[in-house]
């Protein structure tokens, strides 16, 4: 039993809520709750960058897509940013990496973030940081031809695993919860009678 | 016979089309089949031998306590944890917004020690305000019925059976509010056993939990009469006792579903129409078979007769099934059983004569006496949605707009300026966190819109290509319009998947959230759908199935519908 932990699905499902009450459309908000469910299947803190991505996000800056990771990374997954090439900075440059997995479908990529490198294929990723020195605000990013033997790769297959959101990521998940809150409507009179529909007694 | 047939022979006959079969008229007006959840779970426990105890009754004569039901299959054995709480009468409401109810519940992941029963007691009876673990597959909580539980009781602790004609109309001593699984409140992932054979298909955890939870009503009712009477008190017969099934309402939570999961509602659908298809290509039956369809058809009839409904939107429709179950059972009086393609003759004849209501009830009968031939199909109904599809972003805008004119023509007719075609929002309150509908027109609430209207999406993505190139790249043009990214992922997703999208407005003025209700329980295998108003209703699961003592013995395919008086 693993107290006050929290299920993949639960989390996914708060963090969509979450990009969205941000300011994301809805499918960069998708992307994002897929990003950070991606990263935890592999054991990195995605959900601790989105975290903190999202109350950059939600604050009125301008030209806010050509650093959001989200935005970017979206771009590199549907083409619309060819590999290689340099980004310029970038803010919380972890969540790149399953957008750039999702382009490793036939190639290798490595992600510089500053001096350090981050190998990606279609499984997954490696690196010899330890995880939370991949918490990195904003960098200067560049996505060069990766090389990675076939033991690597299958050593990405391998540690993606069930996972569950420990406890340890409750400020991320109150967090989640307040901008989530911003995608709820306020009751009116009105809601509170027809929204769910009163209808006949449902006590007999 | 069934068991000759191939699925060689079916080719002359097409499946029914998308643009016919998904139409919310028709999904709500789908009745649970053979390939109906419940159905698959116990003809499965059923064939494996599962076995069943009851290890805990510690209730008080208050009907206060806890109560645990094992499930014991061939590999692992599940334990449904039920503590029974004392409810004043005005703290019992079904709705999302209660916060206290008759009994509590949670599936646990093999058997339960004491400590997880203090662990689950003190979360399980606050449900959505508590937290279970990932020893814990579902989460659920069920009201009394107080117009039959107290009536019930009161029999038995005289020493007499209840009445039958009470009970039908009702169906249930409790029903079940709500029934969460998949990782909810801190459950287990689905991906943690959606591998286990005993829970291929769909809400197969949920469906064993409520099957026990349907046990434990019982044992309630038993031993609230004995506490009452312990000297005259009887217990239920058995054929009067399986005539008690769980009830349950379900409200608007559920209605996004069918939106929100379009893969798994097309894998749902294609299983069923793939049945029909199938059986439809059958070249020739005998009398038996005949026979045996007939005598189902009967037994629909006395079930849409013990159908009672207040609500004018099904009661006009349950009274069409019964004169169409009347004629059904006239036109086989002299079907010509020789015939060429006889279970295609009678769907045909089905689709000039019949209501929808009264159409879709006859594809269940069709089905149901081939179980040799479409129950394999069962292992078809379920798709892992947790890997994202991701967008093709090398399509161009020409082939793009080819995709939205192919699969969305149904939305090209609509007229989106019109306010009743955009006169509803799906949202979310504030709350309880819980999907409602409201009018745009009347509420300050479009700027909390649920992307739930794909219909009214595509066309405005499609707008919005307008002035873009045929050689673009959606890349490019998702690059400039993150706000139709949402629906270019879906229109690529629902491509190829006939029975993915629903073609109907489903934020018009005129639409009937209970369609949407009605489809998936039909799926889940409930019967009497009962809507209390165009946004919630009453369903009834498990009437007529054997109990888990039972099931070794009895036929939980042949109970489904009631027997021929």
């Amino acid at each position: 039993m693993s107290d006050a932990s929290w299920s993949l699905s639960e989390t996914g499902a708060l963090a969509l809520k979450a990009a969205r009450g941000a300011g994301m459309s809805w499918g960069l908000a998708e992307e994002s709750s897929h990003a950070v469910i991606w990263l935890a299947h592999r054991s990195a803190p995605g959900i601790a960058s989105l975290c903190r991505h999202l109350t950059w996000y939600k604050a009125d800056h301008v030209n806010k897509a050509e650093q959001c990771p989200i935005a970017i990374g979206a771009a590199i997954s549907d083409g619309a940013i060819a590999l290689p090439c340099d980004l310029g900075i970038i803010r919380e440059p972890l969540l790149l990496v399953p957008f750039i997995s999702a382009s490793a479908r036939h190639n290798e990529w490595t992600l510089h973030i500053d001096e350090l490198t981050i190998d990606i294929s279609a499984s997954g990723f490696s690196s010899d940081i330890i995880n939370t020195a991949l918490l990195i605000e904003k960098a200067d990013c560049r996505i060069s031809p990766g090389t990675l033997s076939a033991e690597t790769i299958a050593k990405h297959k391998a540690k993606a695993t069930i996972g569950r959101i420990p406890a340890t990521a409750s400020a991320c998940i109150k967090t989640f919860e307040a901008f989530a809150h911003h995608t709820y409507a306020p009751p009116t009179e009105q809601s509170r009678l027809a929204g769910a529909g009163s209808g006949l007694s449902d006590n007999d | 016979m069934a068991k000759t047939v191939t699925a060689n022979n079916q080719t002359h006959i097409p499946l029914r089309a998308g643009n016919d079969v998904m139409r919310l008229a028709r999904m709500g007006s789908f009745h649970q089949s053979r390939l109906s959840f419940m159905r698959v779970l116990l003809r499965r426990l059923k064939s494996e031998n599962w076995t069943f105890t009851r290890p805990v009754w510690d209730i008080d004569a208050n009907g206060v306590g806890v109560a645990t039901y094992s499930a014991i299959g061939p590999q692992r054995t599940y334990t449904l944890v039920a503590f029974a709480h004392d409810l004043p009468d005005e703290l019992r409401s079904d709705r999302v917004i209660a916060e206290a109810w008759d009994a509590t519940f949670s599936l646990h992941d093999g058997d339960v020690s004491k400590a997880d029963i203090e662990r689950l007691k003190q979360n399980v009876p606050l449900q959505e305000a508590g937290r279970i673990s990932d020893d814990e597959l579902v989460l659920s909580r069920a009201n009394k019925s107080v117009r039959l539980f107290d009536y019930v009781r009161d029999c038995l602790a005289a020493g007499t059976q209840p009445d039958l004609a009470k009970i039908e109309p009702i169906g249930y001593l409790m029903r079940t509010s709500a029934v969460y699984g998949s990782g909810k409140f801190g459950a287990a992932d689905r991906h943690a056993w959606a591998d286990r054979p005993e829970f291929a298909g769909s809400f197969q955890p949920e469906l064993l939990a409520v099957w026990l939870i349907r046990a434990f009503t019982i044992d309630m009712v038993e031993h609230m009469a004995k506490i009452q009477q312990p000297d005259t008190a009887v217990t239920l017969a058995p054929d009067i006792r399986r005539r008690f099934g769980v009830g349950n309402s379900t409200g608007l939570g559920m209605a996004p579903f069918l939106i929100n999961h379009p893969a798994l509602i097309h894998a749902w659908i294609n299983a069923r129409e793939t049945a029909l298809g199938r059986v439809r290509a059958i070249a020739s039956t005998d009398t038996a078979t005949l026979a045996h369809f007939i005598s189902l058809v009967k037994r629909a009839a006395i079930n849409a007769d013990a159908w009672q409904v207040e609500h004018p939107y099904q009661n006009s429709k349950t009274e069409g099934l019964r004169t169409d179950l009347s004629s059904l059972t006239a036109y086989m009086q002299t079907f010509d059983s020789a015939q060429a393609y006889p279970w295609d003759v009678i769907y045909r004849w089905g689709t000039d004569n019949l209501t929808i209501e009264g159409q879709e009830q006859l594809v269940s009968l069709l089905i149901e006496p081939f179980g040799d031939l479409v129950d394999d199909l069962a292992s078809t109904m379920s798709a892992d949605e947790t890997t994202r599809h991701i967008i093709d972003g090398t399509q161009t805008i020409a082939a793009f707009r080819e995709l939205i004119t192919t699969q969305y023509g149904w939305a090209g007719t609509l007229d989106f300026s019109q306010k009743a075609e955009q006169a509803r929002v799906w949202y979310v309150s504030q709350e309880k966190l819980e999907p409602r509908l409201g009018e745009r027109f009347e509420e300050p609430i479009a700027p909390y819109e649920q992307p739930l209207a794909p219909g009214r999406d595509v066309i405005a993505c499609y707008e919005a290509m307008k002035d873009w190139g045929d050689n673009d790249t959606l890349a490019t043009f998702l690059m400039a319009h993150p706000e139709h990214r949402h629906i270019v992922r879906r229109a690529q997703l629902i491509n190829g998947l006939d029975y993915a999208e629903i073609r109907d407005n489903t934020i018009a003025a005129n639409m009937m959230p209970i369609d949407l209700l009605r489809c998936k329980l039909s799926f889940f295998g409930a019967t009497k759908f009962d809507p209390r108003s165009d946004r919630w209703l009453r369903i009834t699961m498990y009437q007529g199935a054997p109990f888990p003592e039972e099931l070794e013995n009895l036929d939980p395919d042949d109970l489904v519908y009631p027997p021929l008086q």
